[in-house]
C-alpha cells in the first residue's frame, strides 16, 4: 500500500544536496539482529546525494538503494526480512522522517520514497545568471543554524532562480540543499552509470544564501526560490 | 577517516554554541539539537545529570567577535571579552531562572575552614531546611551533597561530590564577603571561568554528536571569566568576560610591611609543647635554650632517622636503650625533648659509640602522635666515632645541665636525668633557618591581610636586602595578629641579614623562585590548595589559581620559550602580575603567552612564537593558506610593521636593583629612521642573554610588513601559527625574495584572528617574512615508532616531511660512526600518513623510539630535501 504523501507532479529536473559521509548522520542503516551496514562511510566521502545511494554497500545481505530520475523516487529493497533502521540517509531519500526508528521488511521487499527526498529537490523549471557583485546573503530563517555560506577564492557568484511545487519546497526547507555544496541537473536529467560519471548539463556550486522565497500565483502551491550559488571548488 | 570539525564547515554545516559556568551546574545551549543518529536530543554532559543541573536553552551570542592577537612587546596577547545573554523565555521554560537569579534562600556562613580535601563540613542555619540532597554553592565551587543533618543550631553535610561542574577551592570561614557563605543559588558570578563550545550540526540542524562537549564535532571556541555579575536585560540576563589570557595582566599578590617580635636572650622552656603555633611563650629567638627532663612516663614516640654515610637509612626509636642519636635544635624543640630525655641520658651514662666507624649523619623525623603533625629537622649534624656531638649548625652545643661534668660523659656512670641542650645562631648565616614570629608593621600599614603559609618576603637592614623563603605560616594563639613562619632558604638574592637584629623589616612579596617555566607555571597554578597541577605550590592570593587542564605546559618549555631553562627570582614588592613579571622575557624570546586550541580542542594558555623565519610546507605544524581558503572581500592592502631599531632591556628587580640595564642600538637604522625603541622590563635576565635577544628583535624586525585576510570557517589557524600563504600572484603583494609584484609563497606567522560567531568568518593578520637574511632549516628528526619488514611507521604527523621516491636516511644517533655504522639510506617506495614503505627492509638495527628519520646527504637528497641542512660531527652540508 502505497503511503506517498505527494501531490508533484513528476520532476524536470532535480537539485542534488552534496553529503559528507565522513561524518556520521547519513550513511548507516541498522537491522537489529543482523550486521551494523555502512553504506558510505569509508567508501566516498563528499558527493552528490544521487551517488552517495548509488554507490552504498550492503556488505552483508545485498540491500540496494535505488534513484528513478523519471519518477523522481528512491527505493530500499530489503534483501532479507527484518528490523531495519534508517539514520538521516533515510530521510534524505524520502523514506523515514524520523532517525534509527525500526521498520520491518519482508524479505525483497521495496520501500519507495513518500515524501519528496531531501537530496533530490524535485524542480519544474530553473534558471541562472552570473551576477557581477561579490557578496553574501545572510540566511537567517533558522537562528540557530545559521546558514551562512562563503564565497571566496577566484569564484564566480551566480544567481539560481529555481521553480518548484510546495511539496518540493518542504523538502528544499529541511536544509540539506540550502547550504553547503549542490548540483543543479534540468535537462536530460539521468542517473549516473557509476561513481565516476557525472551529469550531463549540470551545474554544481556552493551555496552562499538563500536570497528569497516566494509563492507564484495565489493558490500556493508552486514557489520560487532564488539562490546565489557560488562556482568554486 | 572522519572529516575534520573545520572541513564540515565548508561542506554546508554549522555550529551551534553552549556555554558552561565554573561552578554552576547547567549548559547553557543556544537551542537543544537532535541528533543524527537518534531522534532524541543531544545528551547532557557528565557532572550535569543527578548532580542537580540540566542543560537549558536560551544561550544568545548574537554579534560577537572573539578574537586574539599578539602583543609582541609586552609578552601577553591582546584578547577580545565575550559578552552574552540567557534568555529569560528558555530559563522560566525550564524552570530554571530561580535556581539561578534568585536570591538565595539559605545564606549559611561555614563553621570552619573547608579545605579541597574535606569530606564534610558544617555550616550554622538555624531553624534548618536543607534539603537531601543538597546543590550548593560556596564561592565558585558547586558541591552536590547527599548526606545532609541538621542539628540545631548547625547543618552538616557529608557524601558530597566537590567541584562538580568546575574545580574545588579552599574556603575560609573567616571571611567578611559572600565567599564564606554556603547558599543555595549563585551567591558570587564574578571571576567565575566560563567556556565557550562550538558544536557541529548538519545542514538539517541536527547534531553530529551524542553528548554536548564530547567528540571530535565540538571544540572550545572560547575560554575567559565573567568580570561582571549579570545585569538584567531586555531579553535576558546579560554577562560580560574576559579572556583567560587576559587575567595575566591582572595584578595579584598583596604588599605586606611586617616585623619581628622578640623575646629576650636565652628564654627558657619550661615545659612540653605540643606545636609552637600554640605556646603562649613562642617567639623569635635569638638564642634558643631547652631544658630536657624525664616527664616521668617517657612516652613520647620519638623516632629517629640515622642516615649513614655508606647511605643506610637506619631508623631508631628512643626506647631503644642501644640507640645512640643527638638532636640538632630544630622547631618544635620541646616535642623532642620529651622523646630524647630518658634515651640520651641513659647513652651519656654509658658513653656507648657510634658504629660508624668514620662519620654519621643524621636527621630526626618526629611524629607528634597527638596531632600527626609530623616534624623534620631541616638540619644535619655529625659525629665522630665517640660520644661528642658536633653539629653543623655554627655555635651548636650540648652540655649536661645538672651533671657535675661534661667530662664524665665520656666515661663515669654519672646519673644525669637532666640534660640541657642550647643552640645560639648566628643569624646571619644564610644556613641558619629560624622561626620568626611577625606581626603587621603599623607604622606603615595597617591590613586585614595574614601571611599565606608558603611565601617569599624580603628582610631589610643597614641598607642590605635579603630575599628569603617561608613556610609553615600559621597563627600563634597566645598572639592575635601574629604569624609564625619558619624560615626554609635563605638569601635566594641579596645578601644575608642578621634577622636578629633589631629593627629589621620584613616585606612579603608576590612571586616565585626557579627556572622561568616553573615560575611562570607556579604562578598561573597557584590557588592555596595544591590541587590545580604540580605547580600549585604558593599560598592563596599569591598565583592564579589556574588548573593545569587549562595550560600546555609542555610549551612554557625551551621548545617554545628559549629562555625557559634560565634561573631567576621572579618577585615584586606587593602586587605584580604575570606580564609584568613575565612578559618581557617572552617577549625576549620572541613569543608571546596566548590562548590556543589544543589538539584536543581544548583552549590553553601557552607561548608562541611571533618570529617570521623560513617555512617548509611539509612541515606538518604549518598552516598553508591559498587563495582558495580567502573570501573575496577579504585582501587589504600591505601595510609595514614598525621594528625597533633601540631596544632596551630592564633587568634590575626588587631583590636585584644593581642589575644591569641593557640597551642595544642599530646605529645605521636610528640615524636612516630616528629612534625606533622598544622598553623592555625583564626582571633577572642575564646580560648577555638581554644583549642576545635584543639583537634578534631588531634583526628579524627590519622590514616585515603585516597583510589582513579574511578567510574560510574552514581554515584552521590560530594566533602563532607558522604559515605559507599562496596568495596567487595577488596585486597586492610582493614577493621581496624575487623582487617581484605579486606573492606566489610567503612565510608568515598568524599575529591575530578575528572570528565572527555568527558567520565564522575569520579575519587574520598576518606577519611577513622582513629583509633579513634567512637561514635554510634544519633537517627534521623523525621518531621511529614501530617497524615491521620494510614499513617503518613515524610519530603522528612526522610522514608528512617525506614524499615518496625521496631516500631517507635511518640512523641511531651517536651510533652513526660505530665499526658497523648504525645510518641507511634506503628509497621510499609509498607513504601512507606515517607508514613509509621502503624499497628495502629496514636494517636489524632499527628499534622503535630510538632509531630517527631524516634526509639524506646532498648527493642523495631531493631538490626538495636540498632545502635542508644538518649538522654532523664533522662536517655540515648546504
Amino acid at each position: 500500500m502505497s503511503q506517498s504523501t505527494i501531490t508533484a507532479p513528476p520532476p524536470g529536473g532535480f537539485l542534488y544536496a552534496w553529503i559528507d559521509s565522513g561524518v556520521p548522520g547519513a550513511r548507516t542503516v541498522t537491522r537489529p539482529g543482523g550486521a551494523e551496514i555502512t553504506a558510505a562511510e569509508n567508501h566516498l566521502h563528499f558527493v552528490d546525494w544521487q551517488k552517495l545511494i548509488h554507490n552504498a554497500v550492503f556488505a552483508d545481505h545485498g540491500s540496494t538503494f535505488t534513484f528513478d530520475t523519471a519518477t523522481g523516487l528512491a527505493s530500499f529493497v530489503a534483501n532479507v526480512a527484518g528490523d531495519y533502521k534508517f539514520d538521516r540517509c533515510g530521510d534524505l531519500c524520502g523514506l523515514a522522517h524520523q532517525t534509527n526508528v525500526a521498520r520491518t521488511f519482508a524479505e525483497d521487499e521495496r520501500l519507495d520514497s513518500f515524501y519528496v527526498p531531501r537530496g533530490a529537490i524535485w524542480l519544474m523549471g530553473a534558471e541562472y545568471e552570473e551576477i557581477e557583485l561579490a557578496r553574501e546573503v545572510q540566511f537567517d530563517q533558522f537562528r540557530w543554524r545559521r546558514g551562512y555560506g562563503y564565497s571566496w577564492g577566484g569564484a564566480r557568484i551566480y544567481r539560481w532562480r529555481l521553480t518548484m511545487h510546495k511539496d518540493a519546497l518542504d523538502s528544499f526547507d529541511a536544509g540539506w540543499c540550502a547550504t553547503g555544496k549542490v548540483t543543479l541537473q534540468m535537462a536530460n536529467a539521468t542517473a549516473i552509470a557509476d561513481s565516476g560519471t557525472g551529469y550531463t548539463g549540470s551545474l554544481t556550486g556552493y551555496v552562499v544564501g538563500v536570497q528569497s522565497q516566494r509563492w507564484l500565483g495565489p493558490a500556493r502551491d508552486v514557489a520560487e526560490v532564488e539562490l546565489l550559488i557560488v562556482g568554486a571548488d | 577517516m572522519a572529516t575534520s570539525f573545520n572541513t564540515c564547515l565548508k561542506r554546508g554545516c554549522h555550529v551551534v554554541y553552549a556555554l558552561e559556568i565554573e561552578g554552576i551546574p547547567f549548559l547553557f545551549v543556544e537551542k537543544h539539537v537532535r541528533r543524527v543518529t537518534a531522534e532524541s536530543n543531544a545528551a547532557s554532559p557528565g557532572f550535569i545529570d543527578g548532580y542537580g543541573g540540566a542543560t537549558v536553552a536560551g544561550l544568545i551570542i548574537d554579534g560577537q567577535k572573539i578574537g586574539e592577537e599578539i602583543d609582541r612587546k609586552k609578552g601577553v596577547s591582546r584578547a577580545r571579552s565575550l559578552d552574552f545573554k540567557l534568555a529569560y523565555a528558555p530559563l522560566e521554560d525550564a524552570g530554571v531562572i530561580d535556581n539561578l537569579f534568585q536570591k538565595p534562600s539559605f545564606l549559611s556562613p561555614v563553621a570552619a575552614d573547608i579545605d579541597t580535601g574535606a569530606t564534610s563540613f558544617t555550616v550554622t542555619a538555624v531553624g534548618g531546611g536543607w534539603p537531601n540532597p543538597a546543590g550548593i554553592y560556596v564561592g565558585n565551587e558547586y558541591i552536590y551533597a547527599t548526606g545532609v543533618a541538621h542539628s540545631e543550631p548547625t547543618t552538616t553535610f557529608s557524601s558530597f561530590t566537590r567541584g562538580a561542574w568546575g574545580p574545588k577551592y579552599d574556603h575560609d570561614a573567616g571571611g567578611f564577603t559572600a565567599s564564606r557563605f554556603a547558599t543555595d543559588r549563585p551567591n558570587i558570578w564574578r571571576g567565575r571561568m566560563a567556556t565557550l563550545w562550538e558544536c557541529v550540526v548538519n545542514q538539517e540542524g541536527r547534531a553530529l554528536f551524542d553528548t554536548w562537549k564530547t567528540g571530535d564535532y565540538c571544540r572550545q571556541a572560547w575560554k575567559g571569566t565573567l568580570d561582571a555579575s549579570p545585569v538584567p536585560g531586555q531579553v535576558g540576563f546579560e554577562f560580560s568576560a574576559q579572556a583567560l589570557v587576559r587575567k595575566l595582566t591582572q595584578k595579584i599578590g598583596f604588599t605586606g610591611d611586617w616585623r619581628i617580635m622578640w623575646n629576650e636572650l636565652g628564654h627558657s622552656f619550661t615545659e612540653i609543647v605540643e606545636s609552637p603555633t600554640a605556646d603562649p611563650n613562642f617567639q623569635s629567638w635569638q638564642g634558643v635554650t631547652l631544658g630536657l627532663y624525664d616527664p616521668g612516663d617517657g612516652s613520647m614516640a620519638v623516632d629517629f632517622h640515622i642516615l649513614l654515610d655508606d647511605g643506610t637509612d637506619e631508623s631508631v626509636t628512643v626506647s631503644n636503650s642501644t640507640a645512640r642519636a643527638y638532636a640538632s635544635v630544630g622547631h618544635w624543640a620541646g616535642d623532642i625533648a620529651a622523646g630524647l630525655v630518658s634515651q640520651l641520658s641513659s647513652d651519656l651514662e654509658n658513653a656507648k659509640s657510634y658504629t660508624s666507624s668514620s662519620q654519621a649523619f643524621f636527621l630526626f623525623d618526629v611524629t607528634d602522635q597527638a596531632s600527626g603533625t609530623q616534624l623534620k629537622s631541616e638540619s644535619t649534624a655529625s659525629v665522630t666515632g665517640g660520644t661528642a656531638p658536633y653539629f653543623l649548625r655554627a655555635n651548636q652545643y650540648a652540655y649536661p645541665k645538672y651533671s657535675t661534668d661534661i667530662a664524665t660523659v665520656g666515661g663515669a656512670e654519672t646519673p644525669m636525668n637532666h640534660f640541657r641542650l642550647e643552640t645560639s645562631w648566628d643569624w646571619a648565616s644564610y644556613d641558619v633557618f629560624p622561626w620568626l614570629l611577625v606581626v603587621n608593621d603599623q607604622s606603615s600599614t595597617l591590613q586585614d591581610y595574614t601571611l599565606p603559609a608558603t611565601g617569599y618576603a624580603i628582610a631589610e637592614a643597614d641598607g642590605e636586602k635579603e630575599l628569603f623563603k617561608f613556610a609553615n605560616g600559621a597563627d600563634v594563639a597566645a598572639y592575635p595578629g601574629a604569624k609564625a613562619i619558619k624560615v626554609v632558604q635563605r638569601a635566594i638574592s641579596g645578601t644575608p641579614v642578621n634577622l636578629a637584629k633589631y629593627g629589621v623589616t620584613i616585606k612579603v612579596v608576590a612571586g616565585t623562585q626557579g627556572d622561568l617555566k616553573s615560575c611562570a607555571l607556579t604562578m598561573l597554578e597557584s590557588s592555596g590548595t595544591a590541587t590545580r597541577g604540580d605547580f600549585d605550590t604558593l599560598g592563596l592570593g599569591m598565583g592564579y589559581a589556574i588548573d593545569d587542564g587549562h595550560i600546555s605546559e609542555a610549551d612554557f618549555g625551551t621548545s617554545v620559550a628559549m629562555y625557559a631553562d634560565r634561573e631567576l627570582v621572579a618577585a615584586d614588592d606587593g602586587t605584580v602580575s604575570f606580564e609584568g613579571l613575565f612578559g618581557g622575557w617572552y617577549t625576549m624570546s620572541g613569543t608571546c603567552v596566548a590562548q590556543r586550541r589544543n589538539s584536543s580542542g581544548v583552549i590553553q594558555l601557552r607561548p608562541v612564537r611571533h618570529e617570521v623565519y623560513a617555512l617548509s610546507a611539509r612541515d606538518p605544524a604549518v598552516v598553508s593558506i591559498s587563495a582558495s581558503d580567502i573570501l573575496l572581500k577579504g585582501v587589504s592592502p600591505l601595510e609595514v610593521v614598525e621594528a625597533p631599531n633601540v631596544v632596551m632591556v630592564g633587568t634590575k628587580s626588587m631583590a636585584n636593583d644593581a642589575a644591569y640595564d641593557v640597551t642595544v642600538r642599530s646605529v645605521p637604522e636610528i640615524v636612516r629612521e630616528g629612534v625606533r625603541a622598544w622598553d623592555i622590563k625583564c626582571p633577572h635576565m642575564d646580560a648577555q642573554d638581554a644583549y642576545n635577544a635584543a639583537q634578534r628583535a631588531i634583526v628579524l624586525g627590519a622590514g616585515q610588513y603585516a597583510i589582513t585576510l579574511t578567510l574560510g570557517p574552514w581554515v584552521d589557524v590560530q594566533v602563532g601559527d607558522p604559515c605559507i600563504l599562496a596568495l596567487g600572484n595577488h596585486r597586492g603583494t610582493f614577493d621581496f625574495d624575487d623582487g617581484t609584484v605579486g606573492m606566489t609563497s610567503a612565510f608568515a606567522r598568524c599575529m591575530g584572528v578575528e572570528r565572527d560567531l555568527e558567520t565564522l568568518e575569520q579575519k587574520c593578520r598576518f606577519l611577513l617574512y622582513g629583509n633579513s637574511i634567512h637561514p635554510s632549516l634544519y633537517c627534521p628528526t623523525a621518531t621511529v615508532t614501530a617497524h615491521s619488514g620494510a614499513v617503518v611507521t613515524l610519530d603522528t604527523g612526522e610522514g608528512a616531511w617525506f614524499a615518496a621516491t625521496e631516500t631517507v636516511r635511518l640512523y641511531n644517533p651517536g651510533r652513526e660512526e660505530l665499526g658497523t655504522p648504525e645510518y641507511s639510506d634506503i628509497v621510499i617506495n609509498s607513504i601512507s600518513g606515517d607508514a613509509l614503505t621502503l624499497a628495502s627492509s629496514a636494517p636489524a638495527w632499527v628499534a622503535n623510539n630510538t632509531t630517527r628519520a631524516t634526509f639524506p646527504t646532498y648527493a642523495s637528497a631531493s631538490a626538495g630535501q636540498r632545502g635542508f641542512f644538518f649538522f654532523k660531527s664533522d662536517y655540515r652540508w648546504n
